[in-house]
């Protein structure tokens, strides 16, 4: 089998570790914690929509270094990084721009708000889908990987935007968790449950970014066995 | 708004989370199964011309 190619080990006990964080957090998220006075039980949408949308700005970060590196030593290892890292965070984007607005209907009475931090997010899920495109239209190998290291740098301007948008400016979007005005806006409950959906997501970003990186290297052996054909 | 209602809507939030992962977990696997396969057939082949 492919995946107990390299470390079966350590893939395995990340693959239980994962299973078994994701559980706790679902259960932390949907039992454990308070239900929100104001919004109700939609509120524990909250957990891992915040979860995804740390560790899609923190994949599309890791795009970011990995495509400086690349650039500053022509290394192939870190074009994988960097593509499999911006795939990952156009996933986690996803569940962050499709549950907002679930979460958004019952308390805005809207799906959709073209305000700040709204319209950042959705730009810069358009950017790391263009980052895609750019891979996938072009054929040469070397002239891909640094069209899309440039790229992946540029895009990575919209980013910490993103993220200072609610601090910035004035938007319906709730205030942020950490780092507000109102210092750590989470009751006492919601905390654990929080910060256990985080460490869950973490370790999915690192479990699913293992076996991307692996898939893009096997691709990678075939082509170059194919031309020795 | 009753607070069933927005169970209704937490509801369809996860099960997009979960499906949505499920799926691409599930992607990655066939395509890692899939080149595995690739990468040994081309391995035997390029034994066998040696």
């Amino acid at each position: 089998m492919a995946q107990n190619r390299e470390n079966p080990g350590w893939d395995r006990l990340l693959a239980w570790l994962t299973f078994f964080s994701v559980l706790a957090a679902l259960y932390l998220s949907l039992v454990y914690a308070p239900t929100e006075k104001t919004m109700g039980d939609v509120q524990r949408i909250f957990y891992f929509h915040v979860a995804s949308a740390w560790i899609g700005m923190f994949a599309f970060f890791v795009v970011f270094v990995a495509s400086i590196a690349y650039l500053a030593g022509k290394d192939a290892r870190w074009d994988i990084y960097a593509y499999t890292s911006a795939e990952l965070g156009v996933i986690f984007t996803t569940i962050v721009l499709v549950t907002g607005p679930i979460w958004a209907k019952p308390i805005w009475h809207t799906w959709w708000s073209w305000d700040p931090r709204l319209t950042t997010t959705l730009i810069m899920w358009f950017l790391y889908l263009a980052y895609g495109k750019i891979r996938s239209s072009l054929g040469e190998e070397e002239k891909r990987a640094r069209l899309a290291a440039v790229f992946g740098i540029i895009s990575f301007v919209d980013v910490p935007i993103v993220f200072m948008s609610i601090r910035w400016w004035k938007t319906l979007h709730p205030a942020p968790v950490v780092g507000g005005s109102t210092g750590f806006a989470l009751a006492g409950g919601m905390i654990p449950a929080f910060f256990v959906s985080l460490f869950a997501f973490t370790l999915l970003y690192i479990f699913l970014m293992r076996r991307s990186v692996r898939i893009e290297r096997m691709s990678a052996e075939i082509r170059a066995i194919k031309e020795n054909l | 708004m009753d607070n069933s209602d927005t169970i209704f809507y937490l509801f369809i939030a996860y099960t997009f989370i979960w499906a949505l992962i499920f799926w691409y977990t599930l992607r990655l696997g066939k395509r890692e199964a899939r080149l595995a396969d690739e990468l040994d057939l081309l391995k035997q082949s390029l034994k066998d011309k040696i």
